[in-house]
């Protein structure tokens, strides 16, 4: 089975880490840094990719912690 | 596309509201079983384009007019005319006894709580909402005009259709990054796509 990617994502109270398909976020925090910062070591420990999305819902980064056979580098935000 | 299910839609075109409210406003609408229908349909067409925008505008039973941008933000910058002068043409069409299109139907956006009364105060009485220029915010304004006037039941909050959303700009992304084997080109893919485009790319995933 493919593992669910991890997203970083606008919130109510700030940013959120939540799961590909997730209606809730896994964790909530005041600033996009430390959801960042959360989802990496998440997604590293997890072995899956990380997507970083702008407050517009569009895409800004993916940092690959998988098996990727395209990884990218691991892009400033 | 039918009358009773198409939406017009006018609104800027510049980059940014592109990415941050129009996109957002066309996926909410085709997942609401609806047909987003914009000027730039008709961009490279021989017709005179004002004609054109008439005959969207009578194809539609709802229309979107977004009037953001009608307050100039800096010195000698010129304030845009063409949405409230689309709304008017809109306004007069539904009251024009032309079979159907009295029952048009209008939701009319600004960025901030009573610019429009500063600026074409004769709408007062329209259904009006805020969306200040964010995301999260116009997810929000067509979920309660979906609601209360399309009377669309049971619709996903809010929230999920943004969620939502995110996974559609998502599996778009992997789409294309699979099939350039590249980042940078799937980002820029995306940030160019045509709308009629992207609106198909919306269909073909809901």
């Amino acid at each position: 089975m493919t593992k669910k990617s991890n997203h970083v994502v606008p919130s109510s109270s700030g940013w959120a880490v939540k799961k590909s398909g997730a209606e809730r976020a896994s964790r909530t925090f005041d600033t996009k840094q430390k959801a960042v910062a959360y989802g990496r070591e998440l997604s590293r420990n997890e072995k899956t990719e990380l997507y970083i999305h702008k407050s517009n819902g569009m895409i800004q980064n993916r940092n690959s912690y998988g098996n990727d056979p395209n990884p990218p580098k691991d892009a400033k935000h | 596309m039918s009358f009773e299910q198409s939406v017009f839609i006018n609104c800027p075109f510049d980059e940014s509201y592109i990415d941050d409210l129009l996109k957002p406003i066309l996926y909410i609408l085709v997942k609401n079983g609806l047909s987003p229908r914009l000027s730039l349909e008709i961009a490279d067409s021989g017709q005179i384009r004002l004609q054109k925008i008439i005959k969207i505008i009578k194809s539609c039973k709802y229309s979107v007019h977004d009037l953001s941008i009608v307050k100039s933000k800096k010195a000698n910058e010129f304030a845009r005319m063409n949405m409230p002068f689309e709304l008017g043409i809109d306004y007069g069409l539904r009251n024009s006894d032309l079979p159907d299109l009295r029952e048009k139907q209008f939701l009319i956006l600004e960025a901030n709580k009573y610019d429009y009364m500063k600026a074409i105060s004769d709408i007062n009485g329209f259904d009006i909402k805020v969306h200040k220029n964010e995301t999260q915010e116009i997810f929000r304004c067509l979920y309660s005009w979906l609601s209360e006037t399309i009377k669309i039941k049971k619709q996903d909050p809010p929230r999920k259709i943004y969620y939502d959303f995110m996974d559609f700009n998502t599996s778009l992304f992997e789409e294309k990054l699979a099939e350039f084997n590249s980042d940078d080109f799937a980002k820029d893919y995306i940030k160019n796509i045509s709308i009629p485009e992207y609106i198909d790319e919306i269909r073909e995933r809901i």
